[in-house]
């Protein structure tokens, strides 16, 4: 199983990757991308992941336009948002979209691990 | 006011406990913050919308430092400017996305950014301070503001 975390936070990513680790995803293949654009480059050339848990607020391309071209071009990757942003405008249109689940931050390791347990089982 | 001091310790005690795994207490005597000399830094998230305004948190150097060497999972001394600004930035990020949802809805949320210097005055124009919190945090100052625009 193959993990893309996409954040423009060095340190939120450092978080999520050490979290998935206490939430017992150690042994997944994790790939970081600082933007949307950078994500879609990594794509583009070949990674694969199963799922990717995307931020929301970034330069560039935000989460929701990220998964939007998701959807589109690598329709079995499934994308999750990992966001700051809590108010229900913002999980309606996540839903809406399609997105897998939306955590707010801050997380814990239960509650990363309740977002992707339905995901990657 | 749309939000009560509780809610915004509730949000920064969060954030303690699960970012950074360290206390954050209730600072029991406020201090005036002209009265620091110290190096300080203050990460700004910008709201706009129904509610316009600002959520900042400031912090001695020190602190914002120890704080981004947790969040990287290194020791304090290897943790570099960049990265000392990016976790504040977080930081800021994560509470004002919470103090968002507070809110009326349709507010919309700045990336933030982070500034520093000694005895600096962080000014949001047309605003006033709606709420004020100080904690400290492994013997440091954190101060957190809610600057309301009233244009």
């Amino acid at each position: 199983m193959k993990i893309m975390i996409v954040d423009d936070s060095k340190a939120m990513r450092m978080i999520i990757v050490r979290t998935l680790r206490q939430a017992g995803y150690g042994d997944h293949t994790l790939v970081e991308a600082a933007s949307g654009p950078e994500a879609i480059g990594k794509l583009s050339k070949g990674e694969d992941p199963d799922v990717i848990l995307c931020d929301w607020n970034m330069p560039e391309m935000t989460g929701l336009d990220l998964l939007k071209r998701v959807k589109v071009e690598w329709p079995k990757t499934k994308l999750g948002f990992v966001t700051s942003e809590s108010s229900d405008k913002f999980r309606s249109a996540a839903a809406q979209e399609g997105a897998a689940f939306f955590l707010c931050k801050p997380f814990t390791p239960e509650g990363l691990k309740a977002a992707l347990s339905p995901v990657l089982g | 006011m749309q939000f009560e001091d509780d809610q915004i310790d509730s949000i920064m005690q969060a954030i303690w406990t699960s970012v950074l795994g360290i206390e954050l207490a209730e600072e029991a005597a406020p201090v005036h913050e002209d009265a620091l000399d110290s190096i300080f830094m203050t990460s700004c998230v910008h709201i706009a919308g129904p509610w316009s305004g600002a959520f900042t948190v400031a912090c001695p150097q020190v602190l914002a430092r120890k704080c981004a060497a947790l969040m990287f999972g290194m020791e304090v001394d290897a943790v570099s400017d960049d990265e000392t600004n990016d976790a504040l930035g977080e930081i800021a990020n994560i509470a004002g996305g919470n103090f968002k949802a507070l809110l009326p809805s349709g507010c919309l949320l700045s990336l933030p950014t982070v500034v520093q210097g000694i005895k600096h005055r962080f000014v949001v124009p047309s605003s006033h301070v709606a709420s004020q919190r100080m904690y400290r945090s492994e013997g440091d100052l954190l101060v957190v503001k809610v600057l309301e625009r009233k244009d």
